[in-house]
């Protein structure tokens, strides 16, 4: 039977002058405007809004940042830094948007369809022109002793 | 036999949906004992009779205040009478209130007709520690704006904040420090439930909770100041056998 203390509403939202330390979660979206310590957690959406500053890893399908990030960002779907947004970290994603005036320090690595499709092509690519060009390295010769 | 606990109250329509009430339950065959507090018996005094006369349902009929603190006195006194599996049925009577709307009730016929069908369903309650168990929302309020630390099992916020209000599913809004000028449009726009609006509110949702401020603050049950900060909340699962209606199923 179905109770009615079931997570509903909109989840969490931080607040521009509020400070969290730890690590939070949520199965519904996030909202950071204030400051996080630690990682932000969500199985949807994380949005890091012009004011916040987030120190630690995020994880979410869709990440937004308009703040600061100092940690690594793994967005499953979609990672989009817009024209205020500061990442100083690695980052992992399917889809990036990287948006003019947005500042980006770190390594970002590409998953998904396309990117493993174009990774397959990159290396089929190298593959023939390995095949077309013979190996170079010192000549092996032998004599025929009569 | 059930046990109806009704609230005294002077107000008309309140009385009208007593009186409606009685009639319905009447008319239902359930009818059974009915008491009304008073300074001279309280709801703790009342609530303990009908466990020790072994009624196995309870049902409150009054405004949200007064169910809520049957169902806390209720919860409370259970276990020392041995009786863990006592019902508990809520007819409010402002039917455009918090325990209506999480009831789905439109009507007292509604609820009369829910007592009749008897169907129990356990649901999970938030208590402010040791033993003060809620349904409708708590608010902490002072009039000028405070410092808060929130601790739950994953991580602390410390905020400033004019208020903040908790839900039964310890949903926790804290009402940021406003703008010159804002206060009271946003203090009144933070306690109607609107959905955050400003980027100075923030909004969490945990299963325990610790509220630690510098000065005391006071708790509020609706009109009712039932603590002072500091002060522990969690979610008890399961917590109360309640007469299942309407929109308590889905």
């Amino acid at each position: 039977m179905a109770l009615f203390n079931q997570p509903s509403g909109p989840g969490t939202v931080v607040g521009v002058n509020v400070k969290l330390q730890g690590q939070l979660k949520d199965s519904q979206d996030i909202v950071v405007h204030g400051q996080v310590e630690g990682e932000v957690a969500s199985e949807r959406n994380v949005t890091i809004t012009e004011t916040a500053a987030v120190k630690g890893p995020v994880l979410a399908n869709m990440v937004t940042v308009g703040g600061t990030v100092r940690g690594s960002i793994e967005a499953r779907d979609k990672l989009e830094i817009l024209p205020s947004g500061k990442v100083y970290g690695s980052i992992a994603t399917k889809e990036l948007t990287v948006r003019p005036g947005a500042i980006f320090n770190g390594r970002s690595s590409m998953s998904g369809k396309a990117a493993e499709k174009e990774a397959k092509k990159e290396k089929k690519e190298e593959l023939a022109k390995m095949a077309e060009k013979p190996a170079e390295g010192p000549e092996l010769g032998y004599e025929v002793e009569s | 036999m059930y046990y109806y606990l009704q609230e005294g109250t002077n107000n008309w329509s309140a009385r009208q949906q007593q009186e409606k009430l009685r009639k319905l339950v009447g008319s239902y065959g359930i009818a059974g004992e009915t008491v009304t507090p008073s300074p001279a018996r309280t709801i703790d005094e009342l609530v303990g009779v009908g466990l020790e006369k072994n009624y196995s349902t309870f049902a409150a009929v009054g405004s949200d205040l007064f169910l809520n603190k049957v169902a806390s006195s209720l919860i409370n006194q259970r276990e020392r009478f041995g009786t863990e599996r006592v019902v508990l049925g809520l007819v409010p009577t402002d039917l455009n209130g918090e325990i209506s709307r999480w009831l789905g009730l439109r009507s007292v016929e509604d609820a009369a007709l829910a007592l009749k069908a008897r169907k129990v369903i356990s649901v999970d309650l938030p208590v402010i520690e040791p033993s003060k168990y809620f349904i409708v929302p708590l608010k902490i309020q002072a009039s000028k704006p405070f410092s808060i630390k929130l601790e739950t099992s994953g991580y602390t916020i410390d905020a400033q904040t004019t208020g903040l209000q908790i839900d039964r599913d310890l949903n926790v809004k804290i009402a940021g420090r406003p703008g010159p000028g804002q206060l009271i449009e946003k203090i009144k726009h933070f306690f109607t439930g609107a959905p955050i609006a400003s980027p100075a509110d923030s909004q969490i949702r945990t299963s325990e909770l610790k509220i630690v401020t510098l000065d005391s603050i006071p708790v509020y049950l609706m009109s009712e100041m039932i603590a002072k900060t500091p002060v522990s909340l969690k979610i008890v699962p399961q917590v109360l056998q309640l007469v299942a209606t309407r929109g308590s199923i889905s």
